[in-house]
Parts: structure tokens; sequence; C-alpha cells
């Protein structure tokens, strides 16, 4: 079950994704995107990861994609929908992008999932490449740590752990939790960094009015 | 075949290799910030992954968040260049705006 | 005694903040700047009344108080040293500071109404403030370096002061005059000050006097000369500040033409301030004159009171009158101090302040009147100050007119004036000592006399040509008027003080009067007995069996008190017959003046015509001008141009020659750089351009071309890593 809702969630992100990136019509490929970040949101809610797959449906499809359309229709005349063909850059992207894949795809296949190690016994055994993290809980896990080797949050556990804890929410009490004990810092310096991209994109944006419009305004008042 | 870290990871490069081509191929700046909203979400389900079955835990899923937050700056600012592009060159396709040249 | 001794600082201090309220507000106070000045003057004068009556009439000797102003810790050769400065209030200070705050006061008061309408109105009152102050700062200082420095602020406020209207070129060059003629007599008196600093490494009055009397160390010398010649010699450096402040010969140029200010400055400079700065300077370091100093002072002043009666004689100005005979009058008093008979020169300081004071403002309040009128009538090439475009003011303005005769009688010495009685002890003085010192000293008493007929003839020339006989020109007579209330009391005031009542009861008899029996006695003189006057020998022993008298004082003072002991008796003997003819002077010389110019109006041009080069001389003042110019300034070009001249032909030549050098050098290098260096340059910038060429293809400036470059990279380097990996 498990599986088969993955994948169909997997389909949805490709394709979508594919027709974003190929489609001719840029009203289709915002439409394309619409699915994509819905599919990913899916992907999200798999992984254990609920209060991200809210967010990125809130963020992403409620705010990014509406200032993609808006940029589409601000800046497209209507009747001269971009339909031009592209030229031949799009072979040398195809050809970089297939290398990059194949990379990638190297990459991932050629890690081993599990390797030789040395076990308590003094016997060679095999483990898995990231067993050793992943039976642990997130309170003894090696990434919890801070500089000084401190460990950062003994309350909660793995996404699997939160899930169980009685009376559980899903990851948002934790990620609130996070958000406002070890992640503060950079928590505030993300909210000042957002704040004055806005300030900057409405400066940027703004237009200077022409002398006519300066008129009109005038006389309007 | 149980679905597990490959999985995700296969989706993540796909939407990363795709994300890239319209980035490169796109006659149209806006189609080239989706480009770049599709590479984001890869590099996110990746950070996803690693959160479910790699050793990162919850640590990924803030790293999304952030992700996802500065996408939303980006996405501002990115789109505030753009009108301004076009108000300038009378286009949105990168081909003719080679004014960095000069 | 500690009261006076605040009392005397918020004296000093009291003009300063007048200074610094109105300097501060210029633009704010505008037209009321009287209002600061006139009641902070007022109240300076109050206390200066209250200080001199307390001192004159209860407290003998000298209130000193000193204090340490700069330490300057053990001094190599002097020891343990600090720089002391302080306040000393004597007889002298206590007249002083009435003299000054009285006549400032009321030139605050004349100026209220004279400068009204002046562009720089406020400022004029500001400097009116500092220029009290600095006088105030020289009167009541106890050393010769405070005094110093005050005595540079005189001559910096008076130099602003002169050159009030500075966008006119006359007052511009006036006051640079001023300035630099004070600076040569300056260096004299600061050379003065520092051979007796290096000496006695104190700058005390009482304290270098104490030393002196002490006895002079052997290494108190100039150049060699013996201790007592070097006295003498600061001394004369010490005058040489004199000099320049008190307008003596041959430093006295800059005074007439300082009657380009504002003529209450002028009252303020002639009367008070600036040129009784020296004549009280020389009071100052009496007591450490040498004979031989005395001989020199004595000299310069006879001199300078003769050339400017001479010059005054025929001026037409009607303020340049009135500079010469200052300058003849400042004379007077430098040789009254130089022949030693003291009380009579600071005796005529203070009652020629008063009566010079009056004359001054009543010639200010005339060019008001003129100027005036002039202004009524659209004139602006008539000029307001030469007397021969007056005449019959008196009608028209009574009271400028009477106290100006009333003043014009005090300066020509008629009795029951307080000129007459001031002028008579210094004639007087001046016989006494010719008789006793012989040699060249006899030509003072035929100077003295001689000047005193002239002084009446000139002054009365002035009152004749402008109160009386008939006006000039009767349209200007018609507009002109008295002027206002503020301009007229000072007037009054002090020609009510050029009356004999306040110096002594006995109008004949001033030597036995309360200002110098009591008020200004003649200090000790501290000298070296070997260095005192050489008086005729006969005289000296019949007069020193009478004055040897053993009473306890002069057993004390005997050596000290010998000399004036001599001077005064032979004073006494000649005062009798000097008065007679003294009044003798003064009537000729005003029945002269009467004659010529009221009686016989053709005769002072027909003179002229028959003594035409003595006339010529006179008017040119004795062309002094001229002769510094030639001298001096001249001599300075001439020295400039050889400077010139040197620098085009042999420092430029220099120049020229290293200059050409350079260029051939620089030929040299040229040659190389063209066809060496720059060969290199050119064949890297060719390298460059073919590689460009490569590169222009990539460099087509848009962005997705740039990241494909990018991203080929990218695989690149992943696949190189992926490759070693697999």
């Amino acid at each position: 079950m498990f599986d088969i809702i993955f994948y169909i969630f997997g389909a949805i992100t490709v394709v979508g994704a594919l027709t974003t990136a190929l489609a001719k019509n840029i009203v289709y490929a915002a439409f394309a995107l619409l699915f994509t970040f819905f599919g990913i949101a899916g992907l999200y809610v798999m992984a254990n990861a609920d209060f991200l797959a809210v967010t990125q449906l809130l963020v992403y499809v409620g705010g990014i994609l509406i200032l993609l359309i808006f940029g589409v229709m601000l800046t497209t005349r209507i009747g001269r929908v971009d339909i031009r063909a592209t030229t031949g850059s799009r072979w040398v992207a195809g050809v970089l992008a297939l290398g990059l894949f194949a990379i990638l795809m190297a990459a991932f296949f050629g890690t081993a999932a599990t390797h030789v190690e040395k076990g308590a016994d003094g016997k060679p055994k095999t483990v898995s490449s990231w067993a050793s993290h992943s039976s642990l809980p997130w309170s003894q896990s090696k990434w919890n740590k801070d500089a000084t080797g401190e460990a950062l949050n003994v309350k909660y556990g793995s996404p699997d752990e939160a899930k169980t804890h009685e009376g559980s929410s899903g990851t948002a009490t934790e990620i609130g939790a996070l958000f406002l004990t070890d992640f503060l810092l950079p928590f505030e310096v993300i909210s000042v960094l957002i704040l004055v991209s806005l300030l900057g994109a409405t400066m940027i944006a703004r237009t200077e009015p022409t002398p006519e419009e300066e008129a009109i305004a005038e006389s309007v008042s | 075949m149980t679905v597990g870290l490959n999985h995700f990871l296969v989706i993540g490069a796909i939407l990363f290799v795709l994300g890239i081509f319209a980035m490169l191929s796109r006659r149209n700046v806006i189609a080239v910030l989706m480009g770049v909203e599709l590479i984001l979400n890869a590099a996110n389900i990746n950070f996803i992954a690693f959160s479910r079955y790699g050793g990162v835990n919850i640590g990924g899923q803030m790293a999304a968040i952030f992700v996802i937050v500065i996408a939303a700056g980006e996405a501002a600012v990115a789109l505030a260049i753009v009108l301004n592009i076009y108000k300038n060159f009378k286009s949105v396709n990168p081909s003719e705006v080679d004014s960095l040249r000069d | 005694m500690d009261q006076l001794l605040v009392l005397s600082l918020i004296i000093l201090g009291l003009p300063l903040l007048s200074f610094v309220i109105i300097i501060f507000n210029q633009k704010r106070l505008q037209k009321h700047a009287h209002l600061i000045g006139l009641p902070i003057l007022g109240t300076a004068l109050a206390l200066a009344i209250y200080i001199c009556y307390t001192k004159l009439s209860g407290i003998p000797g000298t209130i000193n108080w000193s204090t340490k102003w700069v330490s300057f810790g053990n001094v190599p050769g002097v020891g343990e040293w600090n720089l002391m400065t302080g306040i000393m209030i004597d007889n002298l200070t206590a007249i002083m500071l009435v003299v000054v705050t009285l006549i400032s006061f009321l030139v605050h008061l004349f100026s209220s109404v004279y400068m009204a309408g002046d562009i720089r109105y406020s400022r004029y009152f500001a400097y009116l403030g500092i220029f009290t102050f600095s006088m105030l700062g020289i009167v009541i200082g106890n050393n010769l370096f405070a005094l110093y420095i005050f005595w540079e602020l005189v001559g910096f406020s008076s130099y602003a002061l002169i050159s009030h209207w500075y966008e006119k070129p006359g007052p511009q060059l006036a006051s640079k005059k001023a300035f630099i003629v004070n600076r040569v007599g300056d260096v004299g008196m600061w050379t003065g000050l520092m051979l007796i600093f290096g000496t006695f490494h104190t700058f005390n009055f009482s304290d270098i006097f104490a030393a002196i009397h002490h006895g002079l160390p052997p290494s108190f010398s100039l150049l060699g000369m013996s201790p007592e010649a070097t006295l003498t010699a600061a001394g004369v450096l010490i005058f040489c500040g004199a000099v320049g402040k008190s307008a003596q010969f041959p430093l006295h140029v800059w005074l007439p033409d300082a009657m380009e200010g504002p003529t209450p400055v002028s009252a303020l400079i002639h009367a008070a301030t600036m040129v009784a700065a020296g004549v009280y300077l020389v009071c100052r370091i009496f007591p450490m004159l040498t004979g031989d100093a005395m001989l020199v002072i004595a000299m310069i002043g006879g001199l300078t009171s003769f050339i400017a009666a001479t010059t005054a004689l025929t001026q037409n100005d009607i303020k340049k009158v009135l500079a010469y005979s200052t300058v003849s009058q400042l004379g007077y008093m430098i040789m009254a101090l130089g022949v030693g008979a003291f009380s009579a020169g600071f005796f005529h300081l203070t009652t020629h302040a008063m009566f010079k004071a009056c004359l001054f403002l009543g010639s200010g309040s005339v060019i008001h009147a003129m100027h005036h009128s002039l202004h009524h009538l659209h004139d602006h090439h008539t000029d307001p100050q030469d007397m021969r475009n007056m005449g019959g003011l008196l009608k028209k303005m009574p009271i400028t007119g009477y106290t100006f005769i009333i003043a014009t009688l005090a300066i020509s010495g008629i009795p029951l004036m307080s000129g007459f009685m001031s002028k008579d002890e210094v004639l007087a003085g001046a016989t006494a000592y010719s008789q006793l010192q012989g040699g060249i000293a006899t030509l003072l008493p035929w100077i003295g006399f001689g000047v005193a007929m002239m002084t009446a003839f000139y002054m009365w020339r002035l009152v004749f040509m402008t109160f009386f006989g008939k006006p000039k020109d009767e349209k200007i007579y018609e507009h002109i008027h008295e002027s206002p209330k503020a301009m007229v009391i000072p007037l009054i005031v002090l020609a009510g003080l050029s009356f004999w009542i306040w110096y002594g009861a006995n109008p004949i008899d001033p030597a036995n009067g309360w200002f110098m029996k009591s008020w200004a006695p003649t200090p000790a003189q501290i000298v070296p007995v070997s260095t005192e006057a050489h008086f005729a020998h006969s005289t000296v022993t019949a007069v020193e069996k009478e004055t040897s008298a053993p009473t306890a004082e002069n057993v004390h003072h005997a050596e000290p008190m010998e000399h004036q002991e001599i001077l005064e008796h032979k004073t006494h003997e000649v005062a009798g017959t000097g008065m007679i003819i003294s009044i003798l002077c003064a009537i000729t010389g005003i029945a002269l003046a009467w004659f010529m110019y009221l009686k016989n109006t053709a005769l002072p041009d027909k003179l002229a015509k028959m003594f035409a080069p003595l006339y010529k001389f006179s008017v040119n003042k004795w062309y002094f001008d001229e002769f510094y110019e030639f001298a001096f300034v001249g001599s300075f070009m001439l020295f400039a141009r050889m400077c010139s001249w040197f620098d085009t032909n042999i420092i430029d030549g220099m120049v020229n020659g290293v200059g050409r050098s350079t260029v051939l050098v620089s030929k040299i290098g040229g040659w190389i750089d063209k066809y060496i260096v720059d060969g290199l340059v050119n064949l890297t910038a060719g390298v460059t351009q073919l590689i460009g060429l490569g590169f222009r293809s990539v460099q087509t400036g848009k962005i997705q071309t740039y990241l494909t470059w990018t991203l080929v990279g990218v695989v690149l380097v992943f696949a190189a890593i992926a490759w070693k990996l697999l």
C-alpha cells in the first residue's frame, strides 16, 4: 500500500516536472508546476514530514506559484504567448542534464547500502551504511550535538519515535520547540532575511511614475 | 522492491535534472524561475529523504523549512527583477537580455 | 585691602564681559549694542572711583598680590622657578583706573550717537570693550610679562578699531602702519624684558627693583658691556616700547594716520588708553632708570614735542591738528619723566587725558554736525574735517564750542586750568634739570617754552578757524545743528574736569597741591650711585649741606633720595620764573593766532609764501613719511628687488639648468620607452587580443550561456570524480 501510494505521488511529481520543463506554453508549465508541488507534498507525508507537507502546500502553491503566475500575466502580452521553438541550445541543455543525471544515478547506486565492519565481538559483520544512525533515537545520534559535544535535544526522538509519542501531534510540536530552542538564532536571522528581501523586492519593482502619470494623479486628487 | 532511500533520491534527481534543463533551455525568464523552484524542491526532497531514512532525523526537516523560506524570498526578489527587466528590455527572453556583455 | 584686589579684578573683567557678550551676539544686538556696553562700563567706573577714593584717602603704600601662574619646575641654571603674576594697586594704578574707565565710559556714551547707523555698530562696541580691558590689564598688572601681554592686546585692539571702516584704503593702511610701527618698538621692549629676565629670573616689578638695589651681578651684561651700562641699555630698550605706543620720535608717524579711525576711538586712543600706556610704562620702570637712560628719554621727549608742535602749526584737518598736539603733549610727559619730574609727568598725563578727550570728542561733535549738513546738501566732495570749510560755529553749537574753548584754555596753559598746573610743573622740572645737568640738556627748557607758545598758537588757530569768524560756506552753515545730549554730556563732564580744583587747592602752586604732593609722589630710584645723573657739583654740595638733616628717614634713604632732593629744590627755585614765562608764552601764542586768523586773515597766506620752504616742511610733517618710505620701505623694496634679481637669474638659472638636463635624460628615456618597453607591451597586448578573440564567442552576455558553460564544468568535474570512484 505504502509503495503504491509512493509511486502514484512520484509519477505525479515527475510528470508535472517534465511538463514544466518542456511545455511550450508558459501557462501550462505553471499549472504543471502546481501538480509537481502537490506530488512533492505527498512524498513529504510518505516520509513522515507532515508539517513540512502542509508548509509546502501553503508556501509553494499558495505563495510562490501565485507569484509566478502573476509574473506570467504581467510580462506576457495577451495573444502573444511565448510559443517560439527553442533553438539548438535545447540539445546542449538536454545532453548536459542527462549527463548530470547519469552521474547522480551512478553515485546513488554505486554507493553501497551496506558495508562490512568489525563488530563488538571482533568478528567482521555486514551492517547498513545508515543502520548505525537510524537505529539510534535522535537524542542519541551523532548529529544531535552542538559545538561542545553536548546533546542538543533529549526530549524528542527520531520522527518515528515522535510519531509514536503518546498524544503526538506529529512533527509540528517538535519543529516548533526546536525553533524556539536550538534553532532560535537561525530562525531570527531568516526572519530578518525574509523581511529585507520583501522590502528589497518592493523597492526594485516600484516604478517611478512618468510625468504624464503624475499629472493625471494630480488632476484626479 | 520496497520503497527506500534511493527511491526518494531518484525522484529528487529527476526534478533536479529537469530544473537544470528548464533553466538552460527556456526562452522565458519566468520559466527559468520555475526551473529554479524545481531544483530547490529536489534539494528539499533529498533533505526529507535523509531525515526519514538516513541518520539526520528531524534536522533534515528543519533544513527543508529554511530552504522553503529562502525560496519564498528568492521568488519575490526574482520576480521584482523580472518586472524591471521587462520594463527596460520590453522582453522576458533571457537571450535578448545581454547587456551583461558590455 | 583684599576687597580692593577683588574689585580691581572685577573692573578688569567687566569690559571683557562686554566684549564677549557683544561679539557673540553681533547679529542679535545690532543697534542695541551700547545697551550692553554702557551699563557695564558704568559699573566699572563706579567701582574704579570707589577704589581710587579708598586707596588715596586711607591706604598708604602698595597693595600687592601674586599667584603662581606657570610652574616650570627645576629649570637648569635657574633652579626651582615659577612664573608669577598678580595685581598691584598703588596710587598710580588707582588714578589710572578712574581715568581709563571714565574716558572709556564717556566714549561709549558719545559713540552710541556718533556711530548710530554704522554697519558694524555692534562690533565697534565689542572692540571698545576689549580695548578697555587691555588697557586696564596694563594698569593693574604687577609684572612686566603680564604688562607685555596686555600691551600687545592694546596693539591688536587699536588695530581692529582703526580699521573699523576697512572698506576704505585709508583706514586699512593706517591700521597696518599703526600695528607695524608699534611692532618695531615692541622688539626693543621685548629685548629689554629678556635682558632683565635673563639675569634676575623674575618679571615682578618690586622683585626686579629689589634685585637691582641689592647690587648688580657681574653676569648682567649685554654684548660685553659693564653691568651699569647694561642697566642703561635695558632701560632704554624697554623705553623703546613706550616710544612705539606713545608715538615718540622716531616712531610717532603712526598716530596722525590713526585719525582714519572713528573719532571717538581717536579720543580713546589719544587720551586714556594706548598712548597713555607708554607713559605709564615709563612711570613703572622709573626707579630702575639710570642717569644716562633718563637723559636719552628726556631728549627724545623734547625732540618729539618740538617736531609735533611745528607740524601742527600748518595742518588744516581738524583731527590732524589734535593728533600732532597729542604727540607734542606726549613728548612733554616723556620729557618730564626723563628729567626726573615724575609726579609732573604723571600729573600731565592725567590732566591731558581729560582735556584732550574733551577736544577730540568736541571735534567729533563738529565733524558729526558737518557731516550731517553735507549729507543734507548731498555734497560728498567737501571734506567735513577740513577747518577751511568751517567758521562761526560757536553760535550754532554753543555747548560744543564753549567746552572746546575751555579745553583749549587748559591745553594752552592759562591759569586756573588743569593744563596750566601740570605743564608748568613739567617746564619747571625741565628747567631745573637743564641747569643741574648742563650740556645738551640746556636745550630742553628752550624747547619746552617754545612748544608751549606754539601749542597756544595752533590750538587757538583751530578754535578761531572753527568757531569764530565768518562761515566759509553759508549753505553748510545753515544746516549745522548742536549735537544730541548723549554727545554733549561727555563734553561737559570733561570740560568740568579741566579746571584746577580737582588737582590742588591753589591754582598757581601745583607742587603743593594734593595731586603731586600726596597722590603721586616721586618714587625713590634704586640704581647704583655711579649711574645716576651727573649734576653740576657746585650746586650739589650746596644743597647737600642743606638737606642732610639727620632725620631718620634721610639716613635710611640717604643715597637714593639725594638726587631727587636736589632736583625738587631746584624746581622750587625756578618754578616762579618759569610760571611767568609760560603764561607770557601762552598769551603771545593766543594773541598771534588772534592776529593772524581773525584780525588779518590775509597774513597767513603771505607768510606761507614768504617762508615757503619752512611752510612746506611743516605741512608735509617734516617729510617723515617720505623719509621712511625712502629709507626703510624703499631700501626694503630695493633689497627685495635684489632678491628678485638673484632669484630670476641665479636660482632660476640653476633650476633651468637642472630642467634642461632632465629633458635630455627624459628624451633618452623616451626613446627606450618607445621602442623597447612599448614593443614588449604591444607584444603582450597582441597575445591578449588573440586570446580575447577566442573567448569573445563565450562572452555573449546571456546568462543561460554562462550557466551552460558552468554546468559543463560541473559535469566534467563530477564525471572525473565518478570515474575515479567507480
